[in-house]
């Protein structure tokens, strides 16, 4: 097994003339659940929209599974094995659970395959399955959480990208979350996730990187939290 | 000590069930640098919008120069005194920034001209809005907050998205604001500045305040950086 | 003579689509509205107008009652919506048009219905001094407007148009604002009506005829929004270039449809080549 499933360098980029990252470094080893977290501002939404092509990158280079992806375009990377659940909880709402399923799994050919596939995503989500025919509006937050990730893992991807699943969720729903996160990572996904809540989701990390203004300011395991540059990354204080 | 130029008491607000200000209480005392702090989604960019009208409270007062300015519209509350900046700098993007600054007040090109070096403004004031690069849209949406009439200032994250050099150029207009005794609140991410310019800072969680003081003492507590940290 | 008689009816015809498109860059280019209704205001001033004339009372009755009533019915459907957001007032507008068109046809005992007011007297019987009695008006309306945008109150307009919030933390009643707009434009419409009406001396509910929104709308966006010589040229382009069709010989059966393709045509080309319009600087939203 290769040592790194995606691997980030010096990576720079923005939105148009907005520079928002300014040499990202990152390894993540596959099977893991990688977490990013920082203060309000510091990049963290960006590192994910540039290994899946919604933002503009200037310089360097996104390397998943020993293929350069960089100028790859989105529905390539896909198909690829990345996929992606954005931030607040994006479902169809006017479809039902099933269907916002079968959408996630728009480009398998085969009712059976999909069929199959989607026992197996909902085995993870048992709130989903007893609601299958319900419109996803009428779902909780929470539910409409796992739904928007269920539909992600239709398409059984290698690497899972995830931005900020706890954002707007009660701190209960989050650890319901989180030990879903974890029970597929269990199965083999490769999880790279976004979180402001640091904590909830450090408990859960394998590894940690922390971003400050662009760049990554301080990585490693669960420890990093108790790091005293913690408090100067999110507080100020070290007067530059 | 100062007196309390604006002062809000027990602000609720919610959407949809959900509160985004929760009994909220603070005040801004004339003189002073306040700056609100905290994590995402604390609802700082709510009570801005509950202090200038732009929303409506469920609950509580707003109160300046001693006068309840409660559910008075926008245009209103800025003909009170209150000028302010947003999250994202709008500007009159078809307009020049001569245009611009005259909508806030009418002044000779002289006087616009003084007002653009204030803020380091690099370009003319014949160039269109739209045209600016992104810091120098945000230099002239303060350039015209100034000109307008006011006794208390709001800048809603005045250094988000914008290059270095401009995020320096706006510490330095603060810092001669300040020495100048105006009032001026800010919402900001950058903890470094809002440490060294601050008077006061005020850290909101969840929608309501979780403590306030002078940065040294925001910053030895404890219950701050933990509210920053999730739970 | 009859050519020279058809270069004076076109000249006329102009000068009224450029009322008409001036006035509505006011409500739509300077102010940001999405005014459809226009040519509603346009029908209430001819009717008006005409009704008033042929009650007896003398013509600049007429005309002044034409303007302040077409300018107040402007005015006031722009109250309910102002506080909006911009697509019910378009709603409002739109409905509004309709709506003339349906009261136009049923309160017979005002207009007479379908069979409509003939016999509207006329300024002058000289068409030739008619049309520079349009020319007149039309460059007045248009330096008038020209200036307005210049004032305080037309750069507030251009303000709540590029961003309504903005304006307001500035101290600006941006409702009032666009409620003044709405029926200066209307009211200058109403003037626009009225001419026609004492020009063709016979108006009827066809008047309030979306088609001549579309027509008036496209003039507006082919010249540029927010351009007063832009209108100019909308006006005189959309109104012009089929023109020579009909010397060209086609048989008449064809004139009418490729007037609508060349039409289509001249839009297509503006809106891939120069969307803002020749001489627009604004986006249409």
């Amino acid at each position: 097994m290769a040592s790194s499933l995606l691997t980030i360098r010096n990576l720079e980029a923005g939105y148009g003339r907005l520079k928002a990252l300014f040499g990202i470094e990152m390894v993540i080893k596959p099977g893991e659940i990688a977490v990013l977290i920082g203060p309000n501002g510091a990049g963290k939404s960006t590192v994910l929209k540039s290994v899946f092509n919604l933002c503009d990158i200037r310089k360097g280079s996104i390397i998943y599974k020993g293929k350069d992806i960089t100028k790859l375009p989105t529905h390539e990377r896909i198909q690829l094995g990345i996929s992606i659940v954005p931030q607040g909880r994006q479902v169809f709402s006017n479809l039902t659970v099933k269907e916002n399923l079968e959408m996630g799994a728009y480009m398998t050919k085969g009712k059976e395959l999909i069929e199959t596939r989607m026992d197996e995503v909902l085995s993870h989500f048992p709130d989903l399955r007893q609601k299958l025919n319900a419109n996803a509006f009428s779902l909780s937050g929470g539910q409409q959480q796992m739904l928007a990730m269920s539909r992600a893992l239709m398409q059984d991807p290698q690497l899972l990208l995830l931005d900020e699943p706890s954002l707007g969720l009660a701190p209960k729903t989050t650890q319901e979350l989180f030990q879903r996160i974890q029970d597929i990572n269990k199965e083999g996904t490769t999880v790279l996730m976004v979180e402001q809540n640091a904590k909830a989701a450090c408990a859960i990390a394998d590894q940690i990187f922390v971003l400050e203004e662009g760049k990554v300011a301080l990585k490693g395991g669960r420890s990093v939290l108790k790091n005293p540059k913690i408090k100067n990354i999110y507080l100020g204080g070290h007067g530059h | 000590m100062n007196n309390m130029l604006l002062r809000v008491y027990n602000l609720d607000k919610h959407f949809g069930g959900v509160y985004a200000v929760h009994n909220c209480t603070f005040g801004v005392r004339e003189g002073t640098i306040t700056s609100i702090i905290g994590p995402n989604g604390a609802g700082k960019t709510t009570a801005f919008n509950l202090i200038t009208g732009i929303l409506k409270p469920d609950k509580g007062t707003v109160w300046f120069k001693k006068k309840n300015i409660t559910g008075l519209r926008p245009y209103e509350v800025a003909r009170t005194g209150i000028s302010r900046t947003f999250q994202l700098a709008k500007v009159f993007k078809y307009m020049s920034a001569r245009d611009n600054l005259l909508i806030a007040r009418q002044a000779s090109d002289k006087e616009l001209q003084k007002a653009l070096d204030q803020v380091n403004y690099a370009r003319e004031l014949d160039t269109i809005a739209g045209e600016l690069s992104y810091g120098n849209q945000r230099l002239l949406e303060i350039a015209r907050a100034l000109l307008l009439p006011h006794e208390l200032l709001m800048l809603d994250e005045p250094t988000a998205g914008v290059n270095p050099k401009v995020r320096q150029e706006l510490k330095s207009i603060l810092k001669n604001l300040k020495k100048q005794g105006k009032t001026i609140v800010l919402i900001e991410h950058d903890m470094d500045f809002v440490m060294s310019i601050s008077d006061e800072v005020i850290v909101l969680n969840e929608g309501t305040v979780l403590t306030s003081g002078t940065p040294a003492q925001v910053r030895k507590n404890k219950r701050v950086l933990e509210a920053y940290l999730g739970k | 003579m009859a050519f020279e008689n058809y270069l004076i009816h076109l000249g006329i015809l102009l000068c009224i689509y450029v009322m008409l498109t001036i006035s509505l860059n006011l409500s739509v280019g300077f102010t940001g509205l999405l005014n459809l209704g226009h040519i509603a205001f346009f029908g209430i001033g001819a009717y008006a107008s005409a009704l008033l004339v042929l009650h007896g009372y003398p013509l600049w009755i007429g005309i002044l009652g034409a303007a302040l009533i077409a300018g107040l019915v402007g005015a006031l459907l722009a109250v309910p919506t102002s506080r909006l957001k911009g697509d019910y007032l378009a709603l409002a507008t739109l409905g509004f048009l309709f709506i003339m068109g349906t009261i136009a046809r049923n309160w017979t005992g005002l207009t007479r219905g379908p069979l409509g007011l003939p016999g509207i007297p006329r300024y002058t019987a000289e068409n030739q001094t008619l049309l520079i009695i349009a020319a007149v008006t039309a460059l007045a309306m248009t330096g008038i407007i020209w200036i307005i945008t210049r004032t305080r109150f037309g750069k507030t307009l251009q303000a709540v148009r590029d961003d309504e919030l903005a304006t307001q933390m500035l101290g600006k009643n941006t409702f009032a604002h666009k409620i003044a707009s709405m029926g200066l434009s209307a009211l200058l419409a109403g003037i626009a009506g009225s001419f026609f009406a004492h020009y063709i001396s016979f108006i009827d509910p066809s008047i309030f005829s979306s088609g001549d929104t579309i027509l008036v709308f496209s003039m507006l966006i082919v010249g540029g929004l927010a351009s007063v010589p832009g209108s100019l040229l909308g006006a005189t382009i959309i109104l012009l270039i089929p023109e020579p069709l009909r010397f060209i010989g086609f048989p008449s059966a064809l004139v009418g449809p490729m007037r609508e393709m060349l039409f289509a045509l001249i839009l297509l080309l503006i809106l891939i080549y120069r969307p803002k319009g020749i001489f627009g600087k604004v986006d249409f939203q």
